[in-house]
């Protein structure tokens, strides 16, 4: 995703270069990158690296404590949950829905997004004045309780659960878009590509969007931290995925009903979701500092 | 403040609030998904199904549904609650003040923390104590609202802190029940402190978890406007009339940073409101963002249309008292 | 050099309130050090107002906040002394320093407009000086404040009190100013081009207000300016200054009427003259100012061994 091919087409090599090697010398880039690329890992050889299956229960053993305790389990690292499941594996698992839903989620929205802006930004005038107001009023919404709302509606699922936040933070997307690609209009590569004779279209398509791929780029790492996020509250509230798949918000919302009896239960899903969400800040932040001489240009 | 301009924001919030009720009614009603599918569980007959679309008018065409819904909704008329079987409109305004007292005692946090922090970085400028300030905000803003919720109660579990409840808003051994809601205010009037402790303890959690996100932006941003006022020429009068540092960023600094603060943090104070919906279910807190996700999971239409939009109405009620904030603090705004 | 009774050590108490000697100062960059001061000395004696003379980037700004002690963190004093009613201040503490402040050291700034709190009322930006060093209560702050404004010929004093910065005019706010830096009776004020900012009007007002107060209150002035034509109606002797050097002082009738060096020549050229209205005015030619360059970064390759300039 964060290589050489994402970045402006419209720059030459060696700027494209340079962007690059800077993107490897910012600290949070890197750190972030390894820290999701662990997870990308664990998520995509699941099979192969969950030692049990992550929905198989064993009521014989219940609550067993992870390693750190005297009476672990061999065979169970963190241990088992309220109905004996191996939480090792339901957090690998787990790692497979979060990710996915981040991308996914985080493509909508931008996608959704990034069409609106750029037209309300290039356009201008009725269109600019429909999508500006129709930004504002989105945020007069709770974001929390429309995607809870709307999932109710669409009925539960993944499905839903990418929908939801598509429709809700397209705004994001929006509004950056749009002030961006009023900035790139004023300057002088779109007054020449207009002289040249390039449609509208195409001025956007060519030389605009080339321009504000930078920009999406870290807007996509930090939706990718909201969509983990808005997928394991919805999950907590049990709107995500039938209760025995393991999503880590599912598990967050166990470990709390039995947080008295086996307070690790709680512990390692939001242990996972906060470093998930850390490492995807700290990519889009780091990514913003690396790009931004690029976004300059 | 003049009056014209608070007349200017009430008026501004009237098409908002109209674009809100509008994508409520099509959230609700036109979207995919059958609302009385939503309604009913199986094994329901035909009879059934016929009678239920009745008594919601959704036999009607889509247009006169409309109509209908702005009527009941200028009246006030928000139907009756499917899982409780009580007025909305009541249900509701029984459950507000709850949510209004977490999000006014989170908020005072906020700005107290916030400010603190803010402060301690401006005063320790380019010494370890910024430093400090700026990777605390950086780590608090990663973390969202409901996962602090989370954390404070593994907190409170795992080191055994039996004085913190984690659930509920009020002792039960505690004999008080408030007239009207707000029960800090009212116990500390009725000078009930045995009351007023027990709301204390309870809210602390709920309040702090909202609280930290918005407190990390807010020391962020002001501690930036702080800096930038520090480079005005009224700061080097203020040196040379002799002032202490202190006194330099407490006062004369962090006065002219406020304006610029609340215009860049003004939609967090939102961000708080909308946050009350898990957080308070994550601490059994009874306020309407908990209520909404118990309508939500028992599918009670009017009532979540009811609770989406008081959710709407808080959050424009939010915004009004950030800009009447904005102009009280701007001498230009108050005589303009 | 005139005022001849003064010695750096010693002080009599007809001795100079204030007495710079050999002052350097350097502005610290990451990889070397850039000259801003070289070997400044100057006095001022108590009730003189003593012009300071130079363009831009002459240094003459930065001589005036050394003396206040509000100098930017990145200038280091690598030389000489400051010494003010008897004590070298040179390197005081933060704390001593701003004990220092209303009493001993005031200050009218160059730029009005920024250099009021926009946040607070004007009574309260004239009170709190008051309040702070003459220890006064609130209402003795007020009434003071108000018999302040009436001395820089405010009028209805009573509701400017009353009013936000942005309410009043550039010479309004200088006035303003002018009363603060004279509100606790300092003994030395620094005028950092006071009237630079102002309209030609106001720009007189103001200055016949400074040394209206100056007679009033006795308070010793050091003028910051770029323009001889001020120093000539307001000021008793003049130190000019070019690239951070002093290159000629004196009493301001001989300055004006006899220059001695090439640079003051060039600079009297540069100014309107009402004695003589019809003339042309000549910029300093750039030569001129290529040479003293020449000579300032001779004087930092080596230190002392130009003794040239000083008057």
């Amino acid at each position: 995703m964060a290589d050489a091919a994402a970045l402006p087409g419209g720059l030459l090599p060696r700027a494209r270069e340079s962007a690059v090697r800077r993107m490897l010398a910012n600290r949070r880039v890197v750190l972030g990158g390894a820290v999701l690329l662990f997870f990308a890992l664990a998520a995509v050889f699941a099979p192969l690296i969950a030692p049990h299956d992550p929905v198989e229960q064993d009521l014989l053993l219940q609550y067993a404590p992870p390693f750190w305790s005297d009476k672990a389990e061999p065979g169970y690292l963190f241990g088992t949950d309220n109905l004996g499941r191996d939480i090792l594996s339901r957090l690998i698992y787990g790692a497979q829905i979060a990710l996915f839903v981040a991308v996914t989620a985080a493509a909508a929205a931008g996608l959704l997004g990034t069409v609106l802006g750029l037209l309300a930004g290039y356009l201008g005038g009725w269109v600019d004045a429909v999508i500006s107001r129709l930004v504002e009023i989105w945020m007069a919404f709770p974001a929390v309780l429309l995607s809870i709302v709307l999932v109710a509606v669409m009925g539960t699922g993944l499905h839903s659960v990418i929908i939801a936040i598509a429709v809700i933070d397209w705004t994001r997307f929006c509004r950056v878009v749009r002030a961006e690609t009023m900035a790139q209009k004023q300057q002088d590569y779109v007054a020449s590509a207009v002289t040249v004779g390039l449609g509208r279209m195409g001025i956007l398509w060519r030389e605009i969007l080339p321009n504000v791929l930078p920009l999406l780029l870290v807007l996509f790492t930090l939706e990718m931290g909201i969509a983990v996020i808005v997928e394991a509250i919805l999950s907590y509230v049990n709107l995500s995925l039938a209760s025995d798949f393991p999503t880590w918000g599912t598990m967050i919302a166990d470990g709390r009903k039995y947080v008295n009896q086996a307070p690790w239960l709680m512990i390692l899903p939001i242990v996972c979701v906060i470093a998930l969400v850390l490492a995807l800040n700290a990519l889009g932040d780091g990514l913003k500092d690396a790009l931004d001489p690029v976004m300059r240009k | 403040m003049s009056w014209s301009f608070l007349l200017r924001r009430l008026l501004l919030a009237i098409p908002t609030l109209f674009g809100v009720a509008v994508i409520v009614f099509v959230l609700l009603r036109v979207v995919p998904g059958d609302p009385i599918a939503m309604l009913i569980g199986p094994g329901a007959t035909d009879a059934d199904i016929a009678e239920l679309r009745r008594l919601y008018g959704l036999d009607e065409s889509i247009a006169l549904q409309f109509v209908y819904y702005l009527e009941d909704l200028a009246r006030g008329n928000f139907g009756t609650s499917i899982s409780m079987r009580q007025d909305v409109m009541e249900l509701v305004l029984g459950r507000l003040p709850v949510t209004i007292e977490l999000c006014l005692f989170a908020m005072l946090v906020a700005l107290a923390l916030g400010g603190a922090m803010a402060l301690a970085g401006a005063y320790w400028r380019g010494r370890a104590g910024e430093a400090a300030v700026d990777g605390a905000a950086g780590f608090v803003l990663a973390i969202p609202d409901f996962l602090w919720a989370l954390l404070f109660i593994l907190f409170v579990v795992v080191f055994a802190l039996d004085g913190l409840p984690i659930s509920g808003r009020i002792g039960h051994d505690v004999g008080f029940r408030g007239a009207t809601g707000f029960l800090l205010i009212e116990s500390l009037v009725r000078l009930r402190f045995d009351a007023f402790g027990s709301v204390l303890l309870h809210t602390v959690l709920p309040a702090f978890a909202l609280a930290l996100p918005l407190a990390a932006i807010i020391a962020r941003v002001l501690k930036t406007s702080i800096a930038e006022a520090m480079t005005q020429d009224y700061i080097l009068m203020a040196r040379v009339k002799g002032f202490s540092r202190a006194r330099i960023v407490c006062r004369e600094a962090l006065r002219n940073a406020l304006v610029p603060t609340v215009t860049l943090t003004g939609v967090q104070f939102t961000f708080l409101v909308g946050g009350t919906v898990l957080v308070e279910k994550i601490f059994s807190y009874p306020g309407i963002g908990n209520m909404a996700i118990d309508a939500v999971i028992n599918r009670d239409l009017p009532l979540i249309q009811g609770l989406v939009l008081t959710f709407a109405v808080l959050f424009i009620a939010t915004n009004l008292l950030v800009d009447m904030s904005y102009a009280l603090l701007n001498p230009r705004m108050r005589h303009g | 050099m005139s005022g001849a009774q003064i010695t750096s050590a010693g002080m009599p108490s007809n001795g100079p309130i204030l007495s710079v000697r050999n002052l350097h100062l350097a502005i610290a960059g990451r990889h070397r050090d850039t000259p801003i001061l070289r070997d400044v000395s100057l006095d001022i004696v108590p009730g003189e107002v003593h012009g300071l003379v130079g363009e831009s980037g002459a240094g003459k700004t930065m001589i005036g906040k050394v003396i206040l002690g509000i100098q930017p963190s990145r200038a280091r004093i690598t030389g000489g002394s400051v010494r003010f009613d008897g004590r070298d201040i040179t390197h005081l503490p933060e704390r001593e320093r701003r004990s220092l402040m209303g009493r001993g050291l005031g200050l009218i700034p160059q730029d009005p407009m920024t250099s009021l709190n926009p946040a607070y009322r004007i009574g309260g930006q004239i009170a709190d000086v008051l309040r702070l060093h003459l220890g006064m209560d609130r209402a003795a702050a007020r009434a003071r404040a108000l018999e302040l404004l009436d001395d820089v010929h405010i009028r209805e004093p009573a509701r400017v009190l009353r009013q936000y910065p942005h309410e009043l005019s550039g010479g309004m706010r200088q006035r303003v100013l002018i009363a603060i830096a004279f509100a606790c009776r300092p003994k030395l004020i620094v005028a950092d081009e006071p009237t630079t900012a102002l309209d030609v009007t106001v720009q007189r007002q103001v200055l016949a207000l400074i040394k209206e107060m100056q007679a009033q209150e006795g308070a010793s002035i050091l003028f910051v300016t770029h323009d001889l034509g001020v120093v000539a109606k307001i000021c008793d002797r003049v130190t000019v200054l070019h690239g951070g050097r002093v290159l000629e002082a004196g009493d301001t009738r001989r300055i004006v009427e006899a220059p001695q060096h090439d640079y003051t020549k060039a600079l009297m050229a540069a100014t309107p003259r009402h004695d003589r209205p019809g003339d042309l005015l000549q910029p300093v030619p750039e030569a001129l100012t290529a040479r003293l360059n020449a000579e300032a970064l001779a004087y930092d390759a080596a230190p002392g061994a130009m003794g040239a300039g000083h008057g």
